[in-house]
């Protein structure tokens, strides 16, 4: 008897370091996607000094920049959630049900939101990224919470918040500093929102 | 046919709460940070240190240090302890289908 209470006490501190683990990976990936929005909106504005150094059109720089910040950022996306997941529990039986078709489902979500950014004309393609990461945050939010996964708050926040900025744009028009400050909010939120997941999943770990 | 009873002698390193947990979880996950084990199990580093010592000398974990944006100490379970807490593990359930 003693024994089982031994193996169940573990599995309840695994269960808890994979929550954590998860959680973290999630707070990493919108850091992530928040510095790599921006840093590409940056590249393609500066596209024509950049590309003089490599000997390139600026035509060729912007795509070249584009591809080779989103395949990285994709790719540390994958490796985040990859290493949460791979590396967790084959055995135990999780509360929270994290499958591969969901993850793979959240990942079409937030691909395709981002490769129809490539279809937004130049001008708009800064106000593009926030209306692509605000609205993949609320698919996010709205299917995490009718597949009975657990909620997080956090995507909502980020999702309307993102929506919203980029309404100066449809306003405004295309102005320059308008596309900069709807860029910045989203840099802004999805580094706080980052912040706060990987805050919150310290919490699973002490939480003894 | 080996006595049922002895994996009770052989993981006896493991009848420690804080032991089995750290083996299980690192059998399952290989390698986790030592902030991140002693913010888990809620316990002091002196502790923590205390049993990933015994741990070690039987060869069972090793440490290591690495450089992250800040030094952190990490816990790695060894081929040798993944067998013997596999062995562990299979021996007790051997042993609670013994006692049914």
């Amino acid at each position: 008897m003693e024994d089982l209470d031994r193996f169940s006490k573990a599995i309840t501190m695994v269960e808890r370091y994979e929550q954590y683990l998860y959680q973290r990976a999630m707070g990493l990936a919108f850091i992530v996607n928040g510095l790599v929005g921006p840093a590409v909106f940056f590249l393609i504005l500066k596209a024509e000094s950049f590309s003089v150094y490599l000997g390139m059109t600026s035509t060729m720089f912007s795509v070249f920049s584009t591809t080779l910040l989103a395949g990285i950022g994709v790719l540390i996306n994958i490796y985040l959630f990859a290493s949460a997941r791979v590396l967790s529990s084959k055995i135990l039986e999780r509360k929270d049900n994290r499958d591969l078709p969901f993850m793979f489902l959240m990942f079409c979500i937030w691909f395709v939101a981002f490769f129809l950014v490539g279809y937004i004309p130049d001008p708009y393609s800064g106000a593009g990224w926030s209306l692509a990461g605000g609205t993949a945050s609320l698919i996010s939010y709205f299917v995490m919470s009718y597949s009975g996964h657990q909620k997080r708050p956090e995507l909502i926040i980020i999702g309307v918040i993102n929506i919203l900025a980029t309404l100066p744009v449809f306003l405004y028009g295309d102005l320059l500093e308008v596309e900069v400050l709807v860029l910045t909010i989203y840099a802004i939120s999805f580094v706080c929102g980052g912040a706060y997941s990987t805050i919150k999943a310290n919490q699973y770990l002490e939480a003894s | 046919m080996a006595d049922p009873l002895d994996v009770l002698e052989k993981g006896e390193i493991f009848s420690a709460q804080h032991r089995f947990t750290i083996m299980f979880l690192l059998y399952i996950h290989r390698k986790a940070g030592f902030t991140e084990l002693q913010k888990l199990l809620n316990v002091t580093p002196g502790n923590l240190d205390h049993h990933l010592r015994k741990l070690a000398e039987a060869g069972y974990v090793k440490t290591s240090h690495i450089l992250d944006w800040r030094p952190l100490k990490m816990v790695e379970i060894t081929p040798m302890g993944a067998k013997e807490f596999r062995d562990y593990a299979i021996g007790m359930r051997e042993l609670l289908k013994f006692i049914e």
